[in-house]
Protein backbone atom coordinates (compact mmCIF):
# COMPACT_ATOMS: atom_id res chain seq x y z
CA UNK A 1 0.00 0.00 0.00
CA UNK A 2 2.87 2.36 0.89
CA UNK A 3 4.41 1.82 -2.52
CA UNK A 4 1.12 2.60 -4.25
CA UNK A 5 0.71 5.78 -2.16
CA UNK A 6 4.26 6.84 -2.95
CA UNK A 7 3.78 6.28 -6.67
CA UNK A 8 0.45 8.15 -6.60
CA UNK A 9 1.96 11.06 -4.65
CA UNK A 10 4.86 11.29 -7.11
CA UNK A 11 2.57 11.31 -10.13
CA UNK A 12 0.11 13.73 -8.56
CA UNK A 13 2.85 16.34 -8.09
CA UNK A 14 2.40 17.15 -11.77
CA UNK A 15 -1.37 17.07 -11.44
CA UNK A 16 -1.28 19.65 -8.62
CA UNK A 17 1.11 21.79 -10.62
CA UNK A 18 -1.16 21.59 -13.67
CA UNK A 19 -4.26 22.55 -11.68
CA UNK A 20 -2.50 25.49 -10.02
CA UNK A 21 -1.13 26.58 -13.39
CA UNK A 22 -4.58 26.46 -14.97
CA UNK A 23 -6.04 28.49 -12.08
CA UNK A 24 -3.25 31.05 -12.46
CA UNK A 25 -3.60 31.28 -16.24
CA UNK A 26 -7.38 31.40 -15.98
CA UNK A 27 -7.35 34.13 -13.34
CA UNK A 28 -4.80 36.19 -15.26
CA UNK A 29 -6.50 35.63 -18.64
CA UNK A 30 -9.99 36.45 -17.38
CA UNK A 31 -8.61 39.51 -15.59
CA UNK A 32 -6.97 40.85 -18.76
CA UNK A 33 -10.00 40.19 -21.01
CA UNK A 34 -12.44 41.55 -18.46
CA UNK A 35 -10.35 44.69 -17.98
CA UNK A 36 -10.13 45.34 -21.74
CA UNK A 37 -13.82 44.65 -22.36
CA UNK A 38 -14.95 46.76 -19.41
CA UNK A 39 -12.74 49.64 -20.46
CA UNK A 40 -14.13 49.52 -23.98
CA UNK A 41 -17.80 49.25 -22.96
CA UNK A 42 -17.49 51.94 -20.28
CA UNK A 43 -15.63 54.18 -22.72
CA UNK A 44 -18.46 53.83 -25.22
CA UNK A 45 -21.09 54.29 -22.48
CA UNK A 46 -19.39 57.44 -21.25
CA UNK A 47 -19.31 58.97 -24.72
CA UNK A 48 -22.97 58.17 -25.31
CA UNK A 49 -25.72 60.77 -24.84
CA UNK A 50 -28.51 58.21 -24.36
CA UNK A 51 -30.36 55.69 -26.47
CA UNK A 52 -33.40 55.08 -28.64
CA UNK A 53 -35.68 52.26 -27.52
CA UNK A 54 -37.42 50.75 -30.54
CA UNK A 55 -41.13 50.41 -29.88
CA UNK A 56 -42.19 49.30 -33.34
CA UNK A 57 -40.44 48.87 -36.67
CA UNK A 58 -38.27 46.14 -38.20
CA UNK A 59 -39.01 42.87 -36.43
CA UNK A 60 -35.38 42.01 -35.80
CA UNK A 61 -34.91 45.29 -33.93
CA UNK A 62 -38.07 45.38 -31.84
CA UNK A 63 -37.42 46.09 -28.17
CA UNK A 64 -33.74 46.85 -28.82
CA UNK A 65 -31.88 49.86 -27.50
CA UNK A 66 -29.86 51.81 -30.07
CA UNK A 67 -27.10 53.82 -28.56
CA UNK A 68 -26.74 57.51 -29.36
CA UNK A 69 -23.39 59.22 -29.68
CA UNK A 70 -22.92 63.01 -29.91
CA UNK A 71 -23.91 62.97 -33.58
CA UNK A 72 -25.95 60.22 -35.24
CA UNK A 73 -27.40 59.80 -38.70
CA UNK A 74 -30.49 57.63 -38.98
CA UNK A 75 -31.36 55.92 -42.26
CA UNK A 76 -31.53 52.76 -44.34
CA UNK A 77 -28.10 53.00 -45.97
CA UNK A 78 -24.99 51.25 -44.70
CA UNK A 79 -23.24 54.59 -44.46
CA UNK A 80 -25.33 55.88 -41.56
CA UNK A 81 -24.76 55.18 -37.85
CA UNK A 82 -28.23 53.95 -37.01
CA UNK A 83 -29.61 51.60 -39.64
CA UNK A 84 -33.36 50.83 -39.80
CA UNK A 85 -34.07 48.31 -42.58
CA UNK A 86 -37.56 49.58 -43.28
CA UNK A 87 -39.04 50.76 -46.59
CA UNK A 88 -40.50 53.87 -44.93
CA UNK A 89 -37.04 55.05 -43.91
CA UNK A 90 -34.89 57.02 -46.37
CA UNK A 91 -31.27 56.14 -47.04
CA UNK A 92 -30.26 59.13 -44.92
CA UNK A 93 -33.41 60.00 -43.05
CA UNK A 94 -32.61 62.14 -40.06
CA UNK A 95 -29.96 63.29 -37.63
CA UNK A 96 -29.98 63.23 -33.84
CA UNK A 97 -27.24 65.23 -32.16
CA UNK A 98 -26.31 67.06 -29.03
CA UNK A 99 -26.08 70.80 -29.50
CA UNK A 100 -23.57 73.16 -27.92
CA UNK A 101 -26.21 74.07 -25.35
CA UNK A 102 -26.27 70.43 -24.16
CA UNK A 103 -29.77 69.78 -25.53
CA UNK A 104 -30.55 66.98 -27.97
CA UNK A 105 -31.96 67.88 -31.40
CA UNK A 106 -33.51 65.91 -34.21
CA UNK A 107 -33.71 67.09 -37.82
CA UNK A 108 -34.92 65.81 -41.16
CA UNK A 109 -32.49 65.01 -43.96
CA UNK A 110 -34.62 63.41 -46.67
CA UNK A 111 -38.23 63.42 -47.71
CA UNK A 112 -39.26 60.79 -45.20
CA UNK A 113 -41.41 61.64 -42.25
CA UNK A 114 -39.90 62.48 -38.85
CA UNK A 115 -42.20 63.26 -35.95
CA UNK A 116 -41.77 63.92 -32.25
CA UNK A 117 -44.74 63.06 -30.03
CA UNK A 118 -46.95 63.27 -33.11
CA UNK A 119 -45.63 66.66 -34.25
CA UNK A 120 -43.95 66.61 -37.64
CA UNK A 121 -40.38 67.84 -37.78
CA UNK A 122 -39.86 70.18 -40.73
CA UNK A 123 -36.38 71.43 -39.94
CA UNK A 124 -34.86 70.90 -36.49
CA UNK A 125 -36.56 70.26 -33.16
CA UNK A 126 -35.28 69.91 -29.61
CA UNK A 127 -36.16 66.56 -28.07
CA UNK A 128 -36.29 65.48 -24.45
CA UNK A 129 -36.25 62.37 -22.33
CA UNK A 130 -39.18 60.00 -23.00
CA UNK A 131 -40.16 61.73 -26.25
CA UNK A 132 -41.55 59.37 -28.88
CA UNK A 133 -39.69 59.90 -32.15
CA UNK A 134 -40.93 58.32 -35.39
CA UNK A 135 -38.71 57.81 -38.41
CA UNK A 136 -41.16 56.76 -41.10
CA UNK A 137 -42.94 53.75 -39.59
CA UNK A 138 -40.23 53.12 -37.04
CA UNK A 139 -41.37 54.27 -33.62
CA UNK A 140 -38.76 54.89 -30.93
CA UNK A 141 -38.63 56.35 -27.44
CA UNK A 142 -35.74 58.63 -26.57
CA UNK A 143 -33.78 58.17 -23.34
CA UNK A 144 -31.37 60.98 -22.68
CA UNK A 145 -28.56 60.30 -20.23
CA UNK A 146 -28.68 62.32 -17.05
CA UNK A 147 -25.66 64.57 -16.71
CA UNK B 1 -23.77 47.21 -26.01
CA UNK B 2 -23.49 44.36 -23.55
CA UNK B 3 -20.92 43.95 -20.81
CA UNK B 4 -20.50 40.31 -20.08
CA UNK B 5 -19.35 39.66 -16.53
CA UNK B 6 -16.92 36.81 -16.47
CA UNK B 7 -17.85 34.09 -14.07
CA UNK B 8 -15.18 32.22 -12.25
CA UNK B 9 -17.16 28.99 -11.94
CA UNK B 10 -14.68 27.07 -14.11
CA UNK B 11 -11.78 28.21 -11.92
CA UNK B 12 -13.71 27.25 -8.80
CA UNK B 13 -14.25 23.79 -10.30
CA UNK B 14 -10.47 23.40 -10.68
CA UNK B 15 -9.99 24.53 -7.09
CA UNK B 16 -12.48 21.96 -5.88
CA UNK B 17 -10.79 19.30 -8.00
CA UNK B 18 -7.47 20.30 -6.40
CA UNK B 19 -8.92 20.12 -2.91
CA UNK B 20 -10.70 16.80 -3.39
CA UNK B 21 -7.81 15.10 -5.20
CA UNK B 22 -5.32 16.25 -2.54
CA UNK B 23 -7.61 15.03 0.25
CA UNK B 24 -8.20 11.75 -1.59
CA UNK B 25 -4.43 11.23 -1.81
CA UNK B 26 -3.90 12.12 1.84
CA UNK B 27 -6.71 9.78 2.93
CA UNK B 28 -4.56 6.82 1.82
CA UNK B 29 -1.41 8.10 3.49
CA UNK B 30 -1.55 5.88 6.56
CA UNK B 31 -1.86 2.70 4.54
CA UNK B 32 -5.65 2.38 4.72
CA UNK B 33 -8.49 4.64 3.62
CA UNK B 34 -9.22 7.40 6.13
CA UNK B 35 -12.83 8.45 5.60
CA UNK B 36 -12.34 11.45 7.91
CA UNK B 37 -9.85 13.09 5.56
CA UNK B 38 -12.03 12.41 2.52
CA UNK B 39 -15.05 13.88 4.36
CA UNK B 40 -12.94 16.90 5.29
CA UNK B 41 -12.13 17.51 1.62
CA UNK B 42 -15.77 17.19 0.62
CA UNK B 43 -16.85 19.48 3.45
CA UNK B 44 -14.30 22.15 2.51
CA UNK B 45 -15.28 21.92 -1.17
CA UNK B 46 -18.99 22.23 -0.33
CA UNK B 47 -18.32 25.20 1.93
CA UNK B 48 -16.41 27.03 -0.81
CA UNK B 49 -19.08 26.21 -3.40
CA UNK B 50 -21.79 27.48 -1.10
CA UNK B 51 -19.89 30.64 -0.16
CA UNK B 52 -19.05 31.45 -3.80
CA UNK B 53 -22.60 30.93 -5.05
CA UNK B 54 -24.15 32.81 -2.14
CA UNK B 55 -21.75 35.69 -2.68
CA UNK B 56 -22.53 35.81 -6.41
CA UNK B 57 -26.27 35.62 -5.65
CA UNK B 58 -26.39 38.27 -2.92
CA UNK B 59 -23.84 40.65 -4.39
CA UNK B 60 -24.29 40.69 -8.17
CA UNK B 61 -21.15 42.71 -8.75
CA UNK B 62 -18.79 40.94 -6.38
CA UNK B 63 -15.31 40.49 -7.86
CA UNK B 64 -15.46 36.76 -8.45
CA UNK B 65 -11.84 36.27 -9.51
CA UNK B 66 -10.58 37.89 -6.30
CA UNK B 67 -12.85 35.60 -4.30
CA UNK B 68 -11.73 32.53 -6.23
CA UNK B 69 -8.02 33.37 -5.78
CA UNK B 70 -8.66 33.83 -2.07
CA UNK B 71 -10.37 30.40 -1.99
CA UNK B 72 -7.52 28.74 -3.89
CA UNK B 73 -4.93 30.11 -1.49
CA UNK B 74 -7.13 28.97 1.40
CA UNK B 75 -7.44 25.49 -0.09
CA UNK B 76 -3.64 25.22 -0.43
CA UNK B 77 -3.47 26.08 3.27
CA UNK B 78 -6.18 23.57 4.19
CA UNK B 79 -4.43 20.75 2.30
CA UNK B 80 -1.09 21.57 3.89
CA UNK B 81 -2.63 21.77 7.36
CA UNK B 82 -4.44 18.50 6.79
CA UNK B 83 -1.09 16.97 5.93
CA UNK B 84 0.65 18.47 8.99
CA UNK B 85 -1.93 18.66 11.76
CA UNK B 86 -5.48 17.35 11.44
CA UNK B 87 -6.68 19.23 14.51
CA UNK B 88 -5.45 22.56 13.16
CA UNK B 89 -6.95 21.76 9.76
CA UNK B 90 -10.40 21.24 11.32
CA UNK B 91 -10.05 24.51 13.23
CA UNK B 92 -9.03 26.28 10.03
CA UNK B 93 -12.11 24.91 8.25
CA UNK B 94 -14.28 26.39 11.02
CA UNK B 95 -12.41 29.69 10.58
CA UNK B 96 -13.13 29.50 6.86
CA UNK B 97 -16.86 29.23 7.56
CA UNK B 98 -16.73 32.12 10.02
CA UNK B 99 -14.47 34.09 7.69
CA UNK B 100 -17.02 33.80 4.86
CA UNK B 101 -19.76 35.15 7.15
CA UNK B 102 -17.49 38.02 8.17
CA UNK B 103 -16.66 38.68 4.52
CA UNK B 104 -20.39 38.97 3.69
CA UNK B 105 -20.92 41.25 6.68
CA UNK B 106 -17.97 43.48 5.71
CA UNK B 107 -19.21 43.74 2.11
CA UNK B 108 -22.63 44.91 3.37
CA UNK B 109 -21.04 47.46 5.74
CA UNK B 110 -18.65 48.85 3.12
CA UNK B 111 -21.43 49.01 0.54
CA UNK B 112 -23.61 51.09 2.87
CA UNK B 113 -20.91 53.24 4.46
CA UNK B 114 -19.68 56.51 3.01
CA UNK B 115 -16.58 57.07 5.14
CA UNK B 116 -17.61 56.02 8.70
CA UNK B 117 -17.39 59.67 9.84
CA UNK B 118 -16.85 60.05 13.55
CA UNK B 119 -16.81 56.28 14.07
CA UNK B 120 -13.22 56.55 12.87
CA UNK B 121 -12.24 58.11 16.20
CA UNK B 122 -13.87 55.14 17.93
CA UNK B 123 -12.00 52.74 15.64
CA UNK B 124 -8.81 54.64 16.42
CA UNK B 125 -9.36 54.25 20.16
CA UNK B 126 -10.39 50.60 19.77
CA UNK B 127 -7.36 49.64 17.69
CA UNK B 128 -4.97 51.44 20.02
CA UNK B 129 -6.74 49.89 23.01
CA UNK B 130 -6.36 46.41 21.52
CA UNK B 131 -2.61 46.90 20.98
CA UNK B 132 -2.22 48.32 24.49
CA UNK B 133 -4.19 45.42 25.89
CA UNK B 134 -1.85 42.95 24.17
CA UNK B 135 1.20 44.83 25.44
CA UNK B 136 -0.02 44.95 29.04
CA UNK B 137 -1.88 41.65 29.42
CA UNK B 138 -0.71 39.63 26.44
CA UNK B 139 1.10 36.30 26.47
CA UNK B 140 4.49 35.90 24.86
CA UNK B 141 4.50 33.28 22.11
CA UNK B 142 7.47 32.90 19.75
CA UNK B 143 9.25 35.88 21.31
CA UNK B 144 6.41 38.36 20.66
CA UNK B 145 3.93 39.51 23.27
CA UNK B 146 0.97 39.55 20.94
CA UNK B 147 -1.50 36.95 22.14
CA UNK B 148 -4.39 37.56 24.50
CA UNK B 149 -6.09 34.70 26.33
CA UNK B 150 -9.66 35.25 27.47
CA UNK B 151 -10.57 31.86 28.90
CA UNK B 152 -11.46 29.60 25.99
CA UNK B 153 -10.77 32.31 23.42
CA UNK B 154 -7.29 33.44 22.46
CA UNK B 155 -6.56 35.91 19.72
CA UNK B 156 -3.97 38.30 18.30
CA UNK B 157 -5.21 41.88 18.85
CA UNK B 158 -2.78 43.27 16.23
CA UNK B 159 -4.62 41.29 13.53
CA UNK B 160 -8.01 42.79 14.42
CA UNK B 161 -6.47 46.25 14.91
CA UNK B 162 -4.94 46.26 11.43
CA UNK B 163 -8.38 46.28 9.78
CA UNK B 164 -9.33 49.33 11.88
CA UNK B 165 -5.94 50.89 11.09
CA UNK B 166 -6.70 50.69 7.35
CA UNK B 167 -10.14 52.29 7.74
CA UNK B 168 -8.77 55.09 9.95
CA UNK B 169 -5.86 55.75 7.55
CA UNK B 170 -8.18 55.92 4.52
CA UNK B 171 -10.44 58.34 6.39
CA UNK B 172 -7.66 60.72 7.43
CA UNK B 173 -6.00 60.82 4.01
CA UNK B 174 -9.31 61.15 2.17
CA UNK B 175 -10.73 63.87 4.38
CA UNK B 176 -7.58 65.94 5.03
CA UNK B 177 -9.13 67.57 8.04
CA UNK B 178 -6.35 70.07 8.73
CA UNK B 179 -3.10 70.19 10.62
CA UNK B 180 -4.57 69.30 14.02
CA UNK B 181 -6.15 66.10 12.75
CA UNK B 182 -2.96 65.18 10.85
CA UNK B 183 -0.87 65.53 13.99
CA UNK B 184 -3.43 63.50 15.91
CA UNK B 185 -3.38 60.77 13.26
CA UNK B 186 0.46 60.79 13.07
CA UNK B 187 0.59 60.39 16.86
CA UNK B 188 -1.82 57.45 16.60
CA UNK B 189 0.34 55.70 13.97
CA UNK B 190 3.52 56.38 15.95
CA UNK B 191 2.04 55.05 19.18
CA UNK B 192 0.67 51.93 17.46
CA UNK B 193 4.09 51.14 15.97
CA UNK B 194 5.88 51.84 19.28
CA UNK B 195 3.50 49.49 21.10
CA UNK B 196 4.12 46.77 18.51
CA UNK B 197 7.90 47.21 18.74
CA UNK B 198 7.74 47.12 22.55
CA UNK B 199 5.67 43.92 22.28
CA UNK B 200 8.43 42.49 20.06
CA UNK B 201 5.83 42.00 17.32
CA UNK B 202 8.25 43.25 14.68
CA UNK B 203 6.44 41.74 11.71
CA UNK B 204 3.26 43.61 12.59
CA UNK B 205 5.24 46.81 13.27
CA UNK B 206 6.84 46.55 9.83
CA UNK B 207 3.45 45.86 8.29
CA UNK B 208 1.81 48.88 9.93
CA UNK B 209 4.75 51.16 9.04
CA UNK B 210 4.96 50.00 5.44
CA UNK B 211 1.21 50.23 4.87
CA UNK B 212 1.12 53.70 6.44
CA UNK B 213 3.89 54.96 4.16
CA UNK B 214 2.35 53.51 0.99
CA UNK B 215 -1.13 54.85 1.83
CA UNK B 216 0.43 58.19 2.82
CA UNK B 217 2.09 58.47 -0.58
CA UNK B 218 -1.08 57.42 -2.40
CA UNK B 219 -3.21 59.78 -0.34
CA UNK B 220 -1.03 62.87 -0.41
CA UNK B 221 1.31 62.39 -3.38
CA UNK B 222 4.10 64.04 -1.36
CA UNK B 223 7.32 62.34 -2.46
CA UNK B 224 9.64 64.30 -0.19
CA UNK B 225 7.61 63.57 2.94
CA UNK B 226 7.33 59.90 1.95
CA UNK B 227 11.10 59.67 1.46
CA UNK B 228 11.55 61.39 4.82
CA UNK B 229 9.14 58.86 6.33
CA UNK B 230 11.18 56.05 4.79
CA UNK B 231 14.30 57.65 6.26
CA UNK B 232 12.72 57.81 9.71
CA UNK B 233 11.65 54.17 9.32
CA UNK B 234 15.16 53.15 8.29
CA UNK B 235 16.68 55.12 11.17
CA UNK B 236 14.22 53.43 13.53
CA UNK B 237 15.19 50.02 12.15
CA UNK B 238 18.91 50.77 12.58
CA UNK B 239 18.32 52.12 16.10
CA UNK B 240 16.31 49.03 17.05
CA UNK B 241 19.20 46.89 15.77
CA UNK B 242 21.47 48.46 18.40
CA UNK B 243 18.89 48.89 21.17
CA UNK B 244 16.73 45.75 20.95
CA UNK B 245 18.78 42.52 21.27
CA UNK B 246 15.98 40.52 19.62
CA UNK B 247 16.32 42.57 16.41
CA UNK B 248 20.11 42.28 16.40
CA UNK B 249 19.85 38.51 16.72
CA UNK B 250 17.34 38.32 13.86
CA UNK B 251 19.59 40.35 11.54
CA UNK B 252 22.68 38.33 12.43
CA UNK B 253 20.82 35.09 11.81
CA UNK B 254 19.61 36.43 8.49
CA UNK B 255 23.15 37.36 7.45
CA UNK B 256 24.49 33.89 8.12
CA UNK B 257 22.01 31.39 9.50
CA UNK B 258 24.37 28.45 8.98
CA UNK B 259 26.66 29.35 11.88
CA UNK B 260 23.62 29.49 14.19
CA UNK B 261 22.18 26.27 12.79
CA UNK B 262 22.02 24.50 16.16
CA UNK B 263 20.40 27.45 17.92
CA UNK B 264 18.47 30.47 16.62
CA UNK B 265 19.25 29.80 12.95
CA UNK B 266 17.66 26.36 13.02
CA UNK B 267 14.30 27.52 11.67
CA UNK B 268 15.72 29.44 8.69
CA UNK B 269 18.16 26.69 7.76
CA UNK B 270 15.51 23.98 8.03
CA UNK B 271 13.19 26.12 5.92
CA UNK B 272 15.83 26.63 3.24
CA UNK B 273 16.71 22.95 3.25
CA UNK B 274 13.02 22.03 2.95
CA UNK B 275 12.63 24.31 -0.09
CA UNK B 276 15.80 22.87 -1.65
CA UNK B 277 14.70 19.30 -0.92
CA UNK B 278 11.46 19.89 -2.78
CA UNK B 279 13.16 20.89 -6.02
CA UNK B 280 11.11 22.09 -8.96
CA UNK B 281 8.08 19.81 -8.53
CA UNK B 282 8.33 18.83 -4.88
CA UNK B 283 8.79 15.56 -3.07
CA UNK B 284 5.10 14.72 -3.46
CA UNK B 285 2.26 15.41 -1.03
CA UNK B 286 2.86 13.36 2.10
CA UNK B 287 6.34 12.25 1.03
CA UNK B 288 8.40 15.15 2.33
CA UNK B 289 9.55 15.89 5.83
CA UNK B 290 8.12 19.34 6.62
CA UNK B 291 7.77 18.31 10.27
CA UNK B 292 11.46 19.18 10.58
CA UNK B 293 10.69 22.87 10.02
CA UNK B 294 9.59 24.69 13.19
CA UNK B 295 6.28 26.62 13.01
CA UNK B 296 5.49 24.83 9.75
CA UNK B 297 1.74 25.41 10.04
CA UNK B 298 1.97 29.15 10.48
CA UNK B 299 4.93 31.39 9.61
CA UNK B 300 6.84 28.67 7.76
CA UNK B 301 4.01 27.07 5.83
CA UNK B 302 5.48 28.40 2.56
CA UNK B 303 8.58 26.25 3.09
CA UNK B 304 6.37 23.21 3.67
CA UNK B 305 4.41 23.99 0.47
CA UNK B 306 7.62 24.34 -1.55
CA UNK B 307 8.97 21.07 -0.15
CA UNK B 308 5.95 18.91 -1.01
CA UNK B 309 4.45 20.75 -4.00
CA UNK B 310 7.70 22.15 -5.41
CA UNK B 311 9.29 25.52 -6.03
CA UNK B 312 7.33 25.97 -9.28
CA UNK B 313 4.09 25.59 -7.30
CA UNK B 314 5.48 28.11 -4.78
CA UNK B 315 6.12 30.57 -7.62
CA UNK B 316 2.56 30.02 -8.91
CA UNK B 317 1.32 30.81 -5.39
CA UNK B 318 3.30 34.07 -5.41
CA UNK B 319 1.94 34.90 -8.88
CA UNK B 320 -1.60 34.30 -7.62
CA UNK B 321 -0.96 36.83 -4.87
CA UNK B 322 0.23 39.16 -7.61
CA UNK B 323 -2.99 38.72 -9.63
CA UNK B 324 -4.93 39.33 -6.41
CA UNK B 325 -2.96 42.55 -5.80
CA UNK B 326 -3.44 43.78 -9.38
CA UNK B 327 -7.19 43.19 -9.15
CA UNK B 328 -7.23 45.08 -5.85
CA UNK B 329 -5.40 48.00 -7.46
CA UNK B 330 -7.85 48.06 -10.39
CA UNK B 331 -10.79 48.12 -7.95
CA UNK B 332 -9.10 50.97 -6.03
CA UNK B 333 -8.52 52.89 -9.26
CA UNK B 334 -12.16 52.53 -10.32
CA UNK B 335 -13.56 53.59 -6.95
CA UNK B 336 -15.86 56.59 -7.06
CA UNK B 337 -14.73 58.21 -3.82
CA UNK B 338 -11.30 58.98 -2.46
CA UNK B 339 -12.10 57.16 0.76
CA UNK B 340 -13.11 53.97 -1.07
CA UNK B 341 -10.01 54.13 -3.26
CA UNK B 342 -7.66 54.53 -0.29
CA UNK B 343 -9.52 51.88 1.67
CA UNK B 344 -9.07 49.25 -1.04
CA UNK B 345 -5.55 50.41 -1.79
CA UNK B 346 -4.63 50.13 1.90
CA UNK B 347 -6.23 46.69 2.27
CA UNK B 348 -4.47 45.40 -0.85
CA UNK B 349 -1.14 46.89 0.23
CA UNK B 350 -1.45 45.37 3.67
CA UNK B 351 -2.11 41.88 2.28
CA UNK B 352 0.66 42.18 -0.31
CA UNK B 353 3.15 43.54 2.18
CA UNK B 354 2.28 40.78 4.63
CA UNK B 355 2.87 38.15 1.94
CA UNK B 356 6.15 39.80 0.95
CA UNK B 357 7.42 40.05 4.56
CA UNK B 358 6.83 36.38 5.36
CA UNK B 359 7.78 34.86 1.99
CA UNK B 360 10.84 37.15 1.90
CA UNK B 361 11.75 36.00 5.41
CA UNK B 362 11.32 32.31 4.58
CA UNK B 363 13.47 32.47 1.44
CA UNK B 364 16.04 34.65 3.26
CA UNK B 365 15.48 37.72 1.12
CA UNK B 366 14.88 39.86 4.21
CA UNK B 367 15.34 39.21 7.96
CA UNK B 368 12.65 36.90 9.26
CA UNK B 369 9.82 38.42 11.27
CA UNK B 370 6.99 36.32 12.59
CA UNK B 371 3.87 36.97 10.59
CA UNK B 372 1.32 34.73 8.91
CA UNK B 373 0.98 34.06 5.19
CA UNK B 374 -2.42 35.52 4.21
CA UNK B 375 -5.19 32.90 3.69
CA UNK B 376 -2.73 29.98 3.88
CA UNK B 377 -1.25 29.94 7.39
CA UNK B 378 -3.17 28.44 10.29
CA UNK B 379 -4.62 30.95 12.71
CA UNK B 380 -8.07 32.29 13.36
CA UNK B 381 -7.26 35.96 14.04
CA UNK B 382 -5.11 36.23 10.95
CA UNK B 383 -7.62 34.46 8.72
CA UNK B 384 -10.56 36.53 9.96
CA UNK B 385 -8.55 39.75 9.47
CA UNK B 386 -7.65 38.67 5.93
CA UNK B 387 -11.30 37.92 5.15
CA UNK B 388 -12.24 41.33 6.55
CA UNK B 389 -9.71 42.94 4.20
CA UNK B 390 -11.11 40.91 1.28
CA UNK B 391 -14.57 42.07 2.39
CA UNK B 392 -13.38 45.68 2.15
CA UNK B 393 -12.04 45.08 -1.37
CA UNK B 394 -15.21 43.26 -2.43
CA UNK B 395 -17.47 45.89 -0.88
CA UNK B 396 -15.92 48.61 -3.01
CA UNK B 397 -15.96 46.27 -6.05
CA UNK B 398 -19.74 45.87 -5.56
CA UNK B 399 -20.15 49.67 -5.36
CA UNK B 400 -18.07 50.11 -8.53
CA UNK B 401 -20.06 47.43 -10.35
CA UNK B 402 -23.41 49.00 -9.45
CA UNK B 403 -22.20 52.42 -10.65
CA UNK B 404 -20.86 50.95 -13.91
CA UNK B 405 -24.13 49.10 -14.50
CA UNK B 406 -26.11 52.31 -14.01
CA UNK B 407 -23.86 54.07 -16.50
CA UNK B 408 -24.17 51.28 -19.08
CA UNK B 409 -27.97 51.12 -18.60
CA UNK B 410 -28.24 54.87 -19.17
CA UNK B 411 -26.42 54.40 -22.46
CA UNK B 412 -28.90 51.71 -23.47
CA UNK B 413 -26.63 48.78 -22.77
CA UNK B 414 -26.83 46.04 -20.22
CA UNK B 415 -24.64 44.02 -17.93
CA UNK B 416 -25.22 40.27 -18.10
Amino acid sequence: MDGVFEAAALVMRFWFFAVAFVVLLGAAGISINEYREKRFVLGVAQSSIGYLHIISGPEDMMGENVQLMYENTVGRSRRVNIIFRDASVDKAHSQIYQGDDGRVYVNRLGRGDVSVNGTHVHDTMAVYNDDVICFGNVVTRLHVKEV
Amino acid sequence: MVLERRGAGALLTFIIIFLISACALLSFREGSFDAGIAAYGLGAALLMLLAYNLAALIFRHIDRITLVICFFLTSIGLVMLLRLDMELAIKQLIWLGLGCLILFFTVVVIKKARDFGRINYLLMAASFGLLLFAYVLGDTIGGAKNWVNLGPISFQPSEIAKVMFIIVSAYFFAERRGRGASVFYAAYVGLCVILLVLSNDLGAALLYCGTFLIVFFAGTGRTLLTVMGLGVGAAGAIASYYVIPHVKTRVEIWQNPWIYYQTQGYQIVQGLMAIAAGGAFGTGLGLGYPEAVPVNTSDYIFAAICEEFGIVFGIITILLYLVFIIRGMIIARNASSRFDALLVFGATCMLSLQSFIIIGGVIKLIPLTGITLPFISAGGSSFIACMCLVGIIEGVAVKNGERDEREINEAGGEVV
